[in-house]
């Protein structure tokens, strides 16, 4: 999965109370939670979404009963928190409106990530997102996101055929570009 | 060996990801920590405290829909008008009288006239005579 675990042992603390014990969580999932957040609502939104999510998880601890997927519930809350602000953002923010450069993309990149990731449905960038950074199994995945493996391969499907329409647009914007 | 065209956008996309946040991880712990300060602790919350809302809203809709059904005087109503027209002693009605009750003290008789054959006279107006 490529996720690293908490322990058990601090997750139990923070259970109980001990923000200290659960700022030892945040620090040890935050680089791994921004990564997933990015793909999902941008650059830009990555860490306010995972910060939501991390005090979600704060309120939520006493309904973790197992404490050694602590790191798998994690994801699920700030997946599900980032799906939320990615579908509102999808839905009123049309891809030609997208920010440029919220990014810090550079001209002379040919391949701009997240106006690329701004082409898919938010289900689509992280399904994307757990196939291929996280190396995730679709069962994995379709109970990360409590959907069917079906659906997850059917995400999966048209998201990669929306990206090679707009990765071929992309390519044909930098050739006129550059003729 | 040539890569495929989805290999050039997932090996940027690893790129673009493996940027480190803005934050560090200590900031980062600092920040929720802060956030954290407004919010109670979640220690001793089981799961079934969360449930006392829904649960009182549940039980105040079931007393609402059994007072409704206790009390109110249409339900009621039905069956003593059946019961005070089955008490009524009622003259011997020919096969040319409708009664129609109005409630429950009040019969309405309508006579359907006929001609001197014995069929029912036609009316000009196409309705009741």
């Amino acid at each position: 999965m490529g996720m690293s675990g908490v322990e058990p042992a601090i997750v139990q603390r923070a259970r109980e109370g001990d923000r200290d014990a659960f700022a030892a969580i945040v620090q040890a999932r935050w680089g791994s939670l921004v990564r997933l957040a990015r793909s999902v609502v941008g650059d830009g939104d990555a860490e306010d979404a995972v910060q939501d999510a991390l005090v979600v998880a704060w309120n939520q601890l006493s309904k973790l009963r197992d404490l050694e997927s602590c790191a798998a519930w994690l994801n699920r809350i700030a997946l599900r928190t980032c799906l939320r602000r990615a579908r509102w953002r999808w839905r009123w923010l049309p891809l030609e409106e997208a920010p440029e450069g919220s990014v810090e993309s550079r001209p002379e990149d040919t391949i701009d990530i997240q106006r690329m990731l701004l082409g898919l449905a938010p289900r689509q960038r992280a399904v994307l997102h757990l196939t291929v950074i996280e190396g995730m199994t679709d069962r994995e995945i379709a109970d990360l996101m409590s959907i069917t493996a079906a659906s997850v391969r059917s995400h999966r499907r048209r998201a990669r055929q929306s990206l090679e329409r707009i990765h071929q647009q992309q390519q044909r914007v930098a050739a006129g570009r550059g003729s | 060996m040539s890569k495929k065209p989805g290999e050039d956008w997932e090996d940027a996309w690893r790129v673009w990801l493996d940027r480190p946040p803005r934050k560090s991880p200590e900031q980062a712990a600092r920040a929720v920590s802060d956030r954290l300060s407004s919010s109670k602790a979640p220690a001793n919350r089981e799961s079934w405290v969360w449930l006392w809302r829904p649960l009182v809203a549940v039980a105040a809709l079931l007393i609402a829909v059994a007072a409704v059904w206790l009390w109110v005087p249409w339900k009621e109503q039905k069956p003593k008008v059946m019961a005070a027209a089955n008490e009524l002693s009622l003259p011997s009605l020919g096969d040319d009288v409708l009664v129609i009750w109005l409630d429950s003290e009040t019969p309405l008789y309508l006579t359907l006239a006929s001609d001197p054959d014995g069929r029912p006279a036609e009316s000009n107006s196409g309705g009741l005579l």
